[in-house]
C-alpha cells in the first residue's frame, strides 16, 4: 500500500523504508485483528466469552490507547497545538481527559472487566480512570520518543504534548471495548 | 459445590491476586496525573518572561562534498516556542564578511536543545565565526 501511494520509493534508504514499514505495521496489526473481530461475528459464529482479568483489561486499554494516538501523533499538528497552549490549558486538559475517559468506563463499561456500577466511583475511578489514564501516558511518550519528539525538550515540553495525546488515547483506551 | 460457587470462587481468587495489581496501576496513574499537573502548576506560577532566549553555540566543523558544515547547537531557555526559527553564521576576517549561511529551525520549544547545520565554502577555522538568531514565528 506504501509503494501504491508513491510514499516508498526506489530512492529511499533501506533504513527509511524499515521505518516507514515499522511505524504502519502497528495500526495494520490491530486492524487485522478488527477484522478478524468484525468477520467472525458475521458469520454468526458462536462468540467466546471470556472474561480478560485485570491486567487483560489494561492490556486492552493500552492496546486502545495505542491505537488513537498513533494516528494522532504521525502528524505533527498535536505536537504543534501543545506549544501553543499555556500550563493552565494543560491542567484543564488533564482533567477534561480523566472527567472523559471515567465518564467512558462508567457508560461503556471496559473489557473484561465486571459491571461499571457494582464497583463504585472511587475504585472504579482508581482502578480504571487512573489506570488507563497510566497507559495512555505511557504510550503517548513511547510513541512521542519513538517519533523523536521528546528528545532533549524541558518538563513542560515533555509533558503538554503527552496531556494533548493523551486525551485521544485516554478515549482509545476507554473505548478499546469497542474497538477490538 | 455447584458451576456457579465455582466460578464465584475462581474470581474470588483473581480479585485476590489482582489486588496488587489494581494498587499498582492506580498509583501509577496518580503519580503520572501528579507529575503533569505539578509541571503545569510550577510553570504557571513561575512567572518568568513568556520569550524565546536563544544560545547559539559552534559545536563542531565537519568537511563534506558540500563544503564545511558548522554543526550549530541551538537551545532555547526561554518560556516560548520559537518556529520557524531563522539562524545566520557569518565568516568574519575583522570586519569583513567573507561568507555568510544561514538554517531555519522547525521549532525550538522552550527549554529545549536543537541543532542545526551551516554550511560554507570557506574553512571556518580560518575566519571568526559569528552567529545569530534573526527571527522565528510565534506558534
Amino acid at each position: 500500500m506504501l509503494s501504491v501511494f508513491g510514499i516508498l520509493s526506489p530512492n529511499d534508504g533501506w533504513s527509511e523504508i524499515n521505518g516507514k514499514i515499522a511505524v504502519q505495521s502497528v495500526p495494520g496489526a490491530i486492524g487485522a485483528m478488527v477484522a478478524r473481530k468484525q468477520f467472525a461475528a458475521a458469520d454468526g459464529e458462536p462468540k467466546e466469552k471470556r472474561k480478560a482479568g485485570y491486567w487483560g483489561t489494561i492490556f486492552l486499554m493500552a492496546v486502545g490507547a495505542m491505537y488513537l494516538s498513533l494516528n494522532v501523533v504521525a502528524t505533527e499538528e498535536a505536537v504543534l497545538i501543545s506549544y501553543r497552549m499555556s500550563p493552565w490549558h494543560g491542567v484543564i486538559l488533564v482533567m477534561l481527559s480523566l472527567a472523559v475517559l471515567h465518564g467512558l468506563v462508567y457508560s461503556v463499561g471496559l473489557a473484561g472487566s465486571k459491571e461499571p456500577e457494582k464497583e463504585g466511583f472511587w475504585p472504579l475511578f482508581a482502578f480504571y480512570t487512573l489506570a488507563g489514564y497510566a497507559v495512555s501516558v505511557l504510550s503517548v511518550a513511547y510513541l512521542l520518543w519513538t517519533f523523536g519528539y521528546i528528545t532533549g525538550v524541558g518538563a513542560t515540553d515533555l509533558a503538554m504534548p503527552v496531556a494533548v495525546i493523551s486525551f485521544p488515547a485516554a478515549l482509545g483506551a476507554a473505548t478499546s471495548r469497542l474497538i477490538l | 459445590m455447584t458451576d456457579d460457587d465455582q466460578s464465584s470462587e475462581t474470581q474470588r481468587e483473581q480479585d485476590e491476586h489482582t489486588s496488587f495489581g489494581h494498587i499498582f496501576m492506580a498509583g501509577l496513574g496518580g503519580v503520572l496525573v501528579a507529575a503533569i499537573i505539578g509541571v503545569f502548576l510550577y510553570e504557571a506560577f513561575r512567572g518568568a518572561t513568556k520569550a524565546p532566549e536563544l544560545i547559539l553555540t559552534p559545536r563542531s566543523v565537519t568537511q563534506s562534498a558540500a563544503g564545511y558544515i558548522v554543526q550549530v547547537e541551538v537551545r532555547n531557555r526561554g518560556k516560548r516556542t520559537a518556529q520557524a526559527l531563522n539562524i545566520e553564521g557569518a565568516l568574519k576576517d575583522g570586519q569583513r564578511v567573507v561568507e555568510t549561511s544561514s538554517a531555519t529551525l522547525a521549532y525550538a520549544p522552550d527549554g529545549s536543545t536543537r541543532s542545526a547545520g551551516l554550511i560554507f565554502q570557506n574553512d571556518p577555522d580560518r575566519y571568526r565565526l559569528t552567529l545569530e538568531a534573526k527571527g522565528y514565528d510565534q506558534p
